[in-house]
C-alpha cells in the first residue's frame, strides 16, 4: 500500500489538477501539497523499512506490481534503498519549488507533479520499455514546462530538447527492437543475455541515449542550452527531479550494458571530464555554468561505472547525485544573478554553500563520496585518477569564479528563499550524517608526526595565532561583515591539524581551514577577486594535496610522485615562486585580522606539510630537498625585491610574508639538525611578527582607511604604540640582533655552511639585505615623514588589536634575548627524528655550532646597556628641545606649502627600479594571465563544437554512435 | 671589572682616532685639492662646539632617539671585534657573536639613522636614506660573499680565528689568501664608508648633507661621533678580516690609518656615480670578484 | 522467394529505409516542420522494427479465435500502439513548440534559433 502510495500519489495528483478547472488555483494548490505530503511520507516510510538511512547497504529493494503477469504486461517496480533516498529529495524539491510555481506559472502544477511521477518511475523502472515509457513523460513534460515558464529563451531550449528527445526514442526503440529480438524479453536484467552482434547494437544504441539522456561530454550540448534557456526555476526542478531520474536510472543500466569490458565508460568519463570542464571555463551564464556542473557529475557517473562495482558503486553514484542534484537545486532556486536577484549577507552565503558542495569541499557530503572515490581510482586507475582530478580542480574554477562574481553583486535587501535556507540546511545535516559511511575513518591520534614536541609546537603556533586575531575581529570598518565565525572555525581546524592520524583526516582539516578562511575573505569589502584567487589556489593546493594522499594511499610514508605533488601543494599554499599572486590578492582584500590570521597562522599549515612529509620518509628529508631550499632562496629574494617596490601597505607586507617564508623552505631543504631548528625557529618568528604586523596594518587601516603609502605618512605622531610595535617586528625580521630575526638567520647560515650549499647562502643573504629597503619603506611610508592633513583625525588603533600586538612584541624580544629557552626545547626533538648534521651545542646562554658562536643574552645586554647609558646620559644632560610642527623644516628658507608635497614617498626606491631595468620583466601576473589564456584557448577550442545549432548535437549523438561502433568492433 | 675599563677606554680611544682620521683626512683631501685645509684637530673643536650649543627644537621621538640608535650601533660593532690579538682583555665582548652577528649588527646604526632622518619629516633627509639603502643592498652583497669565503675558506666564522689563521706571516693575510674576496670587499669598502665615486648618500650638490639634514648642535654631535665610532670600527673589522688584525697597539693604528686612506684617496680623484650606476656597479663588479673566490672555497 | 520472406525483407528494407530517411532529414533540413516530418517518418521506420522484432514466419496475427493454432508474437504489436501514441504526442508538441519558436525568431530555420550558445 505504502509502496503503491510513494509513486502513485504524484499521478493522482496530476490528473486531479489536470481536472479541477483552472479557476480555483488555491485548491489545486491544497491538493498538490496534499498529495505531495502524503507521497513523502510514504516515501519516508519506504526508506526507513529498506534501511535506507544506515547507507551501509543501499541495495535492498521491494517490488511493487501493478496488474498480474510479469513485465512488460504489467509494470513491475522495484524500490531500492538508494533509491528512496533519491526520491525523498524530488519530493521534497517539488515541494519547496510547487510555491514559485504557483507564483509564476500557477497552471503548471500538473506538469509538475507529472515530471515528478515520471521521475519516480524511472527511478525504479525494471523493464526497459517502462523505461522507454518514463523517458518519453519526461521529456515532453520538460519540454512543456520550459515552454510553460516565462523566459525569453523558453522556445529555443525547448526545441533543442524536443530535437535530443526525438533522436533518442529512435535509437532507444531500435535498442528495444533488437533486445526483444535477440532476447524475447524486456527486463532490464534481459540485457546480460545478449550476445553477438546484437549485443553491439544494444550496448551503442543504449550507451549513445545514456550519455545523451545524462547529458555527458560529448553530448552536453543540449543540455547546456536548455539549462542556459529555460527559467531558473524549471531549471531547479529539473535537475532535483528529472535529471537525478536519469542520472540514477543510468547508474542502473550501465553496468548492465553487453559492452565487454566496462572501462570504457571509465575513459569517455574522464576525457568528457577534462575536455567539458575545459569548455567550462568559458561560460559565463549561471544556467550554463550549471550545465557544465551536470556535466561533470555525469561524466563522474561514467567513471564511477567503469570502475566500482557492487555496493561501493551504489553507494558513491547516490551520493554524489543526490547531493550534486541538491546544490544545483538550490543554486537555481536562488536565481540567476542576470535577473537582478540581489543578495547579501546571509544571502551570499547560502549561495555558497551549494557551491562548496559541488566542488567537494569538506565537511560537506560531496567530500566524503569524492574522497572515497579518487582513493579507489588511484589506487588503481592512475591515469583516469589524474583525469578526474584535473577535471575537478577546472570545475573549482569555475565554480568559485561564478560565486566571486555574485558575491559581487550585494545589494540592499537580502531575501531568503526557504526553499535555499532548507536545502542547505539538508545539506549541512547530511554532512554529519554521511560520516556514517565506512569510506575512512577520522583518527586524531597524531600518528602522521610521531613526534609529540613537534606537534605540540604546531598546536601551541596555531592555537596562540588564532586567539591573538581574535578580538581585533569586532573593529570592522563599514560594510565589511563579521568574519569572526570563520576565522575560528578555520583557526579550529588548523589547531587540531598536527594531530592527524591519516591522509583523509588531514586533508580534512586542511580544506576545512582553507575554505573557511576563503569564506572569511569574502567578507571584506570588494573582496571578489582576492575571494577568486584564493579560492582557486586553495582548491589546486588542495587537490595536489589530496593527489598525493590517495597516491600513498592515505599514508604520509611517501616518496616519488605523491611526495612532489605533497610539496607543491605546500608551495602554492605558501604562494612560493609565482603563486604569490594570491597572497598578494588575498591579502589587502580580506577584513580586519584576518590577513594576520592568513599570513601568520594559515601559511604555516604548509610547513606541518612539509614537516609531515619529511618526518615520514626514511632519512627525514623532502624529496629535492636542494630544489626546495633554491625556490626558498629565489622566491626570499623576489619577494622582497617586489616588496621594496609595492605602492601599498597590505601588498608589500603580503610580498614579504611570501619573501620570509622562503627562509623556511630553506631550512627545510637541508635536512639537517641546524637547518630545521633554522626552519621551526623562523616559523615560530614569522608567525610572530607577521602577526604583529598585519594587526598593526589593520589598526592603521581601521583608523585612516587606506593602506597606499602615497595616502599615508606621520601616524607615530598619531598612532604611537602601533608604531612601537611594528618598529620592534621590523627590527626583528630585518635580522637585526638583540631581537629574535637574528637567530633565524644565524642558524640557517650556519647550517648552509654546514652542508657546503654556499649558492643558496648568498642568495638569502642578499635577500636579507633587500629586507632592510622595504622595512624602512613600510616604516617610513606608514608612520615618519609627514602626516598628511587627510589623516589628521586618526587615532591610536583600538586596544583588541593593540593588546595582542604587545604581546607578539613581547614575544619577539624574549625569543631575541633568550633564544635558548626554545632552543633547549627544539633541538632534542629534532635530534629524535633522525636528521643529518650536528645539532647546535648549547651552554647557558651560548650557542655553539662547529665554525659560530651566537650569545644572544650577552648581545641584547650589550645593546641594551649601551643604549639605557645613551638615552639616560641623553636626559640628565638637561638637554630639552622643544616639540615643533612638521612643516617646521630647513626648506630653502620657506615654510613648505603642504605636508602632502614635501613627503617624500611616490615611487620610494625609484633608482633602485631603474637599477633592476637590465633583467628581463617577467611579471609572475604575466604567466598567469598566459596560463589563463591557454586554458581559454583551449576552452574555446572544445566549446567550438556546441554550435548552437540543435541539430548539431544530434549529429553529435550519431557520430558518437557511429564511432562507438567502430571502436567496439574493432575491439571485438 | 676590567672588562668594562677595557669598553670604557676602547670606546673613547676608538671616538678620538675616529675624529682625528677624519680631521687628517679632510687636511689631505684638502692638500689633493691645492688648499691648506683645517687642522687635524679641527674635528675634536667641531664636535666640542656641537656638543656644546643644546638644540632647541625636535622632531618627535624617533628624531630625539637617532642619535642614541647610531651612537649604540657603532659601539656595538666595535666591541664585537677584538682590537688587539693575544691581549685578550681587548677583545671587549666578541665572544658573544661572530662575523654574522657583526654583519647584521651594522645594520643597527644605520635603521637608527634612517629612523631619525625619516621622523625628521625632510624629504632631503628620506631621499638620502631612500638612496643609502638601496647602495647598501647592493654593497652587502659583496661584502657578504667575501666574507662567507674567507669564513668558510679559513673555517671560523668567529673573528677571532679569522684573525689567528693571519699570523704566519705576511703572505697568510686574507688579502694574499683571498685575493678576489679582498678586492670586493675593498670596493665595497667605499660605499661604506661613503666615498667617491658611490658618495651618493651625502652628497651635497643634491640633498645637503643626506640623513641628517635637520639635525643640530647636541644631536648632531652625537650623529658625528657616532659616524667616527663606527667609521673606527669598520676599519678594524676590516684590517682583521683582510689584513691580519694587529699584534700589537702600533700595528692596529698603522693599519687602520692606511685602510682610511683608502678612501680618502679614492674619493679625491673620482666623480659621483648616479645612484643606479653606483647600484649595479656594486652588484656586478665586486660582486664577481668575490664569487670567484667563494667558487675556489667551495671547490 | 516465399512471399513470407518476401514480406520479412521488404519490411525490414522499409523499416531501415524510414529510419535512415528520417535521420537524413533530420540532420540536413532547415526547416523545423520539415524536421519535425523527418522525425515522423523515423519514428515509423521504429515501429515497423518493433513489428519486426516479434515476427515469426509462417505465423498469423495475434487475434485469438478457434482457427488460429500458431500466431507472431504479440507482445511488440502492443509495445508498438504504446509508441505510436507517445510519438503522436511527441510530434504534437514538437509541431506546436516548432511554431512558436519560429514566430518568435520571425523563420521557421533552425539555424536562426542560436540565441542559446556559449
Amino acid at each position: 500500500m505504502v509502496k503503491a502510495l510513494a509513486i502513485f500519489l504524484p499521478l493522482l495528483g496530476a490528473f486531479i489538477n489536470a481536472w479541477l478547472p483552472g479557476k480555483s488555483p488555491k485548491a489545486s494548490r491544497v491538493v498538490s501539497y496534499l498529495m505531495l505530503t502524503a507521497g513523502l511520507i510514504a516515501v519516508i516510510m519506504l526508506s526507513i523499512q529498506l534501511g535506507a538511512w544506515n547507507l551501509r547497504d543501499l541495495s535492498d529493494s521491494v517490488i511493487l506490481s501493478t496488474g498480474v503477469g510479469s513485465p512488460p504486461l504489467s509494470i513491475n517496480l522495484e524500490i531500492t534503498a538508494g533509491g528512496t533516498l533519491a526520491a525523498i529529495v524530488m519530493y521534497a524539491a517539488t515541494i519547496f519549488s510547487l510555491h514559485r510555481f504557483a507564483l509564476t506559472t500557477p497552471k503548471s502544477q500538473p506538469l509538475i507533479l507529472a515530471l515528478l511521477t515520471a521521475s519516480l518511475g524511472l527511478l525504479f523502472a525494471t523493464d526497459i520499455f517502462n523505461s522507454f515509457v518514463f523517458l518519453e513523460i519526461g521529456s515532453i513534460v520538460t519540454i512543456g514546462l520550459t515552454a510553460a515558464c516565462k523566459c525569453g529563451s523558453r522556445w529555443e531550449a525547448a526545441i533543442k530538447a524536443a530535437l535530443v528527445s526525438g533522436l533518442v526514442t529512435i535509437l532507444y526503440l531500435l535498442a528495444v527492437a533488437v533486445l526483444y529480438r535477440s532476447t524475447g524479453m524486456l527486463t532490464l536484467a534481459a540485457l546480460g543475455n545478449v550476445s553477438g552482434a546484437s549485443a553491439v547494437i544494444v550496448a551503442i544504441l543504449l550507451l549513445t541515449v545514456i550519455v545523451t539522456e545524462i547529458k555527458a561530454f560529448p553530448l552536453t550540448g543540449w543540455g547546456l542550452d536548455f539549462y542556459q534557456g529555460t527559467s531558473s526555476i524549471v531549471a531547479g526542478l529539473y535537475s532535483a527531479t528529472w535529471s537525478l531520474a536519469v542520472l540514477l536510472w543510468a547508474a542502473k543500466v550501465l553496468p548492465l550494458l553487453p559492452i565487454g569490458n566496462p572501462i570504457i565508460y571509465a575513459w569517455i568519463g574522464a576525457a568528457g571530464l577534462v575536455f567539458s570542464q575545459l569548455a567550462g571555463l568559458r561560460a559565463s551564464s549561471s544556467g550554463r555554468i550549471m550545465g557544465y556542473s551536470t556535466s561533470a557529475y555525469a561524466s563522474l557517473l561514467l567513471v564511477a561505472a567503469g570502475t566500482t562495482t557492487g555496493a561501493f558503486y551504489t553507494q558513491t553514484v547516490i551520493v554524489l547525485m543526490i547531493f550534486s542534484s541538491i546544490a544545483k537545486f538550490s543554486l537555481f532556486m536562488l536565481g540567476n544573478p542576470e535577473k537582478k536577484d540581489q543578495w547579501s549577507g546571509f544571502g551570499t552565503l547560502l549561495f555558497l554553500v551549494p557551491i562548496l558542495l559541488l566542488a567537494g569541499i569538506p565537511p560537506l557530503p560531496i567530500f566524503w563520496a569524492k574522497f572515497a572515490f579518487l582513493a579507489h581510482l588511484a589506487s588503481g586507475f592512475p591515469v583516469i585518477f589524474y583525469a578526474v582530478l584535473a577535471g575537478l580542480l577546472l570545475e573549482a574554477v569555475y565554480l568559485f569564479r561564478f560565486w566571486s562574481a555574485r558575491s559581487e553583486k550585494t545589494g540592499e535587501k537580502s531575501a531568503k528563499r526557504p526553499s535555499a535556507v532548507a536545502a542547505v540546511l539538508l545539506m549541512l545535516l547530511a554532512s554529519v550524517w554521511i560520516t556514517r559511511m565506512s569510506w575512512g575513518a577520522l583518527d586524531f591520534s597524531g600518528s602522521i608526526i610521531e613526534s609529540a614536541g613537534l606537534r605540540n609546537i604546531f598546536h601551541g603556533l596555531f592555537a596562540i595565532g588564532t586567539l591573538l586575531c581574535l578580538p581585533g575581529v569586532f573593529n570592522r570598518i563599514g560594510r565589511e561583515k563579521s568574519y569572526w565565525f570563520w576565522l575560528l572555525i578555520s583557526g579550529a581546524a588548523l589547531t587540531i591539524l598536527p594531530a592527524a592520524g591519516n591522509g583523509l583526516t588531514f586533508y580534512l582539516l586542511w580544506e576545512i581551514s582553507a575554505f573557511a578562511a576563503v569564506i572569511g575573505v569574502s567578507k571584506g569589502t570588494a573582496a571578489s577577486k582576492g575571494t577568486f584567487w584564493y579560492a582557486v589556489f586553495a582548491s589546486l593546493s588542495g587537490y595536489l594535496l589530496l593527489g598525493g594522499i590517495l597516491l600513498s594511499k592515505g599514508s604520509f610514508a611517501m616518496a616519488g610522485v605523491p611526495a612532489v605533488l605533497i610539496t607543491i601543494a605546500a608551495l602554492v599554499k605558501m604562494g612560493q615562486f609565482g603563486t604569490h599572486l594570491w597572497n598578494v590578492r588575498t591579502y589587502p582584500a580580506a577584513p580586519g585580522t584576518l590577513p594576520a590570521f592568513l599570513s601568520g597562522t594559515s601559511s604555516k599549515a604548509a610547513v606541518l606539510l612539509l614537516v609531515a612529509v619529511a618526518v615520514n620518509s626514511s632519512s627525514a628529508s623532502l624529496p629535492w630537498g636542494r630544489v626546495i631550499a633554491w625556490i626558498g632562496a629565489l622566491t626570499a629574494l623576489g619577494g622582497a625585491i617586489l616588496a621594496a617596490l609595492a605602492p601599498d601597505y597590505k601588498k608589500m607586507l603580503a610580498h614579504a610574508s611570501v619573501s620570509q617564508l622562503g627562509y623556511i623552505l630553506m631550512g627545510l631543504g637541508l635536512a639537517s639538525i641546524l637547518g630545521w631548528t633554522a626552519a621551526i625557529y623562523h616559523t615560530i618568528h614569522h608567525l610572530i611578527f607577521k602577526m604583529a604586523l598585519f594587526l598593526g596594518a589593520a589598526g592603521v587601516l581601521y583608523r585612516t582607511g587606506t593602506t597606499e603609502f602615497n595616502n599615508l605618512g606621520g601616524l607615530v605622531k598619531k598612532m604611537p604604540w602601533t608604531f612601537a610595535f611594528t618598529l620592534i617586528s621590523v627590527i626583528s625580521f630585518a635580522s637585526i640582533p638583540p631581537l629574535a630575526g637574528f637567530g633565524s638567520k644565524w642558524l640557517l647560515y650556519n647550517g648552509l655552511i654546514e652542508q657546503g650549499w654556499l649558492p643558496v647562502l648568498i642568495v638569502g643573504m642578499f635577500a636579507s639585505v633587500v629586507a632592510f629597503l622595504y622595512s624602512f619603506r613600510l616604516l617610513h611610508g606608514v608612520f615618519l615623514g609627514q602626516l598628511s592633513p587627510k589623516n589628521a583625525h586618526a587615532k591610536e588603533a583600538p586596544l583588541p588589536l593593540l593588546i595582542p600586538q604587545a604581546l607578539l612584541a613581547m614575544a619577539i624580544m624574549v625569543l631575541g634575548f633568550k633564544p635558548t629557552i626554545l632552543l633547549n626545547f627544539l633541538v632534542p626533538v629534532l635530534e629524535k627524528i633522525g636528521l643529518s648534521g650536528l645539532a647546535p651545542v648549547i651552554q647557558g646562554d651560548m650557542v655553539l655550532t662547529t665554525m659560530g658562536t651566537w650569545n644572544a643574552w650577552m648581545v641584547g645586554l650589550m645593546v641594551m646597556g649601551l643604549f639605557g647609558f645613551a638615552f639616560v646620559f641623553y636626559w640628565i644632560s638637561g638637554h630639552k628641545p622643544k616639540y615643533v610642527g612638521q612643516l617646521d623644516i630647513g626648506f630653502a628658507g620657506e615654510m613648505p606649502p603642504s605636508a602632502d608635497e614635501v613627503h617624500y614617498s611616490n615611487n620610494f626606491f625609484r633608482p633602485y627600479q631603474r637599477a633592476l631595468s637590465f633583467l628581463p620583466k617577467i611579471h609572475a601576473q604575466k604567466i598567469f594571465s598566459g596560463v589563463n589564456k591557454t586554458f581559454n584557448m583551449l576552452g574555446d577550442g572544445v566549446r567550438a563544437l556546441f554550435t548552437g545549432d540543435g541539430r548539431t548535437y544530434l549529429a553529435h549523438s550519431l557520430i558518437f554512435l557511429l564511432l562507438l561502433f567502430v571502436f567496439l568492433n574493432g575491439g571485438m | 671589572m676590567g672588562n668594562i675599563v677595557s669598553i670604557v677606554l676602547t670606546i673613547l680611544g676608538a671616538l678620538s682616532w675616529g675624529l682625528l682620521l677624519g680631521g687628517i683626512s679632510r687636511t689631505v683631501t684638502a692638500r689633493i685639492h691645492g688648499r691648506m685645509g683645517p687642522r687635524v684637530t679641527q674635528n675634536f673643536i667641531d664636535m666640542w662646539k656641537l656638543f656644546k650649543k643644546t638644540s632647541s627644537i625636535h622632531h618627535g621621538g624617533m628624531f630625539w632617539m637617532a642619535p642614541m640608535f647610531r651612537i649604540t650601533g657603532a659601539i656595538c660593532v666595535l666591541l664585537m671585534v677584538p682590537l688587539v690579538i693575544g691581549n685578550s682583555i681587548t677583545y671587549n665582548m666578541s665572544f658573544a657573536g661572530d662575523i654574522f652577528l657583526v654583519i647584521y649588527i651594522m645594520f643597527f646604526g644605520c635603521l637608527g639613522m634612517a629612523l631619525g632622518a625619516g621622523n625628521s619629516g625632510h624629504p632631503y633627509a628620506v631621499i638620502a636614506v631612500s638612496r643609502g639603502l638601496a647602495q647598501m643592498s647592493s654593497y652587502e652583497l659583496s661584502f657578504s660573499i667575501a666574507v662567507v669565503a674567507i669564513a668558510v675558506g679559513l673555517k671560523t666564522f668567529r673573528i677571532e680565528g679569522i684573525v689567528e689563521a693571519q699570523q704566519a706571516g705576511i703572505l697568510s693575510w686574507n688579502i694574499f689568501r683571498f685575493p678576489f674576496a679582498s678586492a670586493g670587499a675593498l670596493i665595497a669598502f667605499l660605499p661604506m664608508q661613503m666615498a667617491y665615486p658611490f658618495g651618493i648618500v651625502l652628497a651635497p650638490q643634491e640633498i645637503p648633507i643626506g640623513p641628517p639634514t635637520e639635525y643640530s648642535s647636541r644631536f648632531l654631535s652625537f650623529m658625528f661621533s657616532g659616524r667616527a665610532l663606527f667609521g673606527t670600527a669598520k676599519l678594524i673589522l676590516f684590517v682583521s678580516l683582510l689584513f691580519g688584525g694587529a699584534s700589537n697597539w702600533i700595528s692596529l693604528l698603522v693599519k687602520t690609518f692606511l685602510l682610511y686612506m683608502y678612501p680618502v684617496v679614492v674619493s679625491s680623484v673620482f666623480p659621483r656615480f648616479r645612484t643606479e650606476q653606483s647600484i649595479r656597479f656594486l652588484w656586478f663588479v665586486p660582486t664577481s670578484l668575490a664569487l670567484v673566490d667563494l667558487i675556489r672555497v667551495m671547490l | 522467394m516465399t512471399a513470407q520472406s518476401l514480406f520479412y525483407w521488404s519490411l525490414v528494407v522499409t523499416a531501415a529505409g524510414l529510419v535512415l530517411i528520417g535521420l537524413w532529414g533530420v540532420l540536413t533540413r532547415k526547416n523545423i516542420l520539415r524536421i519535425a516530418l523527418a522525425f515522423t517518418l523515423a519514428d515509423t521506420g521504429v515501429n515497423l522494427i518493433l513489428v519486426w522484432s516479434g515476427f515469426l514466419p509462417n505465423r498469423s496475427a495475434p487475434i485469438v479465435d478457434a482457427s488460429v493454432t500458431s500466431m507472431v508474437d504479440p507482445l511488440p504489436q502492443a509495445l508498438v500502439l504504446t509508441s505510436i501514441v507517445i510519438g503522436v504526442a511527441v510530434a504534437a508538441l514538437f509541431v506546436v513548440v516548432g511554431v512558436l519558436a519560429s514566430r518568435k525568431s520571425g523563420s521557421a530555420d533552425v539555424r536562426r534559433m542560436k540565441e542559446l550558445r556559449w
